[in-house]
């Protein structure tokens, strides 16, 4: 895939890409992660019947949209990663997380993802875009969970 | 169960070493961690789609070196929601086949007005070839 940056995308510098209210986070889903990320430590007790804490990162995992293979591009990648308009292959940038309050199994997210910047530029491999975005996570109660600063670079 | 605790702060100095972590990561690493994080991308299951991108192998997940990094941050804070910030920054590749190696130490301790705030940078590796360097806060207790 070759990249390319529509103009379009570049008018949405500033703008809230999107705003979505995920699932409920489900047992399930942390049980996955915890193995997904070999979790063993005591604090995750699935077994509890009071509230269920997750581990600090897991909320951006409930967050990541599911679709349908139709609406992922022919790599597999996901066509809102970074941005609709901007088209190549993407390598991780790196990443900003601020944590302000614990996510609960049952707890439900609203993702908030505005589009920082994008930086187009000559790199040794050829031509990139650098683009980054701000997200903010916030649960049933208003609370503010976390903030995301996140860099993806396409090429 | 017993409710974790947090580290006090008089027990931590500047120049700590964090626990360290080591993990060989296999495809079946990527498909655990694929399943909840939804990884889609073929360049982290699919030798042919990672070798036409010029690597060996299926590429690790960056958010999986991260998940890593912030275990090892609150394992040794002591509760799951120590972890106060965590910043990646991406220096190089791994594929699967690799062993992840993070190493962390304490730059300094902040004193708050309920407990103490730890800053503490890690690198995480594959042999001697940095991939990612990461600066946690943590919270402690007085």
């Amino acid at each position: 895939m070759e990249l390319h940056v529509s103009d379009e995308a570049r008018t949405r510098v500033g703008t809230v890409l999107e705003r979505r209210t995920g699932d409920p986070v489900s047992l399930r889903h942390l049980r996955e992660y915890l193995i997904g990320t070999d979790d063993r430590e005591v604090f995750y007790d699935l077994d509890s019947a009071g509230p269920i804490i997750t581990p600090p990162l897991f909320f951006f995992a409930a967050m990541r949209e599911v679709v349908y293979e139709s609406e992922l591009y022919e790599d597999g990648q996901h066509k809102t990663t970074g941005v609709a308009g901007i088209e190549g292959r993407t390598l991780e940038g790196g990443t900003a997380y601020k944590l302000h309050h614990p996510l609960y199994v049952g707890d439900v997210l609203t993702v908030e993802k505005k589009l920082t910047s994008i930086e187009e530029k000559s790199g040794r491999s050829g031509p990139m875009a650098i683009v980054i975005t701000d997200s903010t996570f916030t649960n049933q109660r208003g609370e503010l969970v976390a903030e995301l600063t996140h860099t993806i670079i396409f090429r | 169960m017993t409710q974790p605790t947090l580290r006090s702060a008089a027990l931590v100095h500047a120049g700590d070493e964090l626990p360290p972590f080591d993990k060989h990561v296999t495809i079946v690493t990527n498909f655990l961690f694929g399943v909840p994080f939804w990884t889609a991308h073929r360049l982290h299951y699919d030798t042919i789609s990672a070798q036409e991108d010029g690597y060996d192998a299926p590429l690790i997940p960056g958010a999986l070196m991260t998940a890593y990094a912030s275990r090892v941050l609150v394992g040794w804070a002591g509760r799951p929601d120590a972890l106060r910030e965590l910043t990646s920054r991406a220096t190089a590749s791994a594929v699967v086949g690799e062993t992840i190696s993070i190493r962390g130490t304490v730059r300094s301790i902040e004193a708050t007005a309920n407990g103490a705030l730890a800053t503490c940078d890690l690198t995480v590796s594959s042999g001697e070839r940095a991939l990612m360097s990461i600066t946690g806060v943590v919270e402690l207790a007085l």
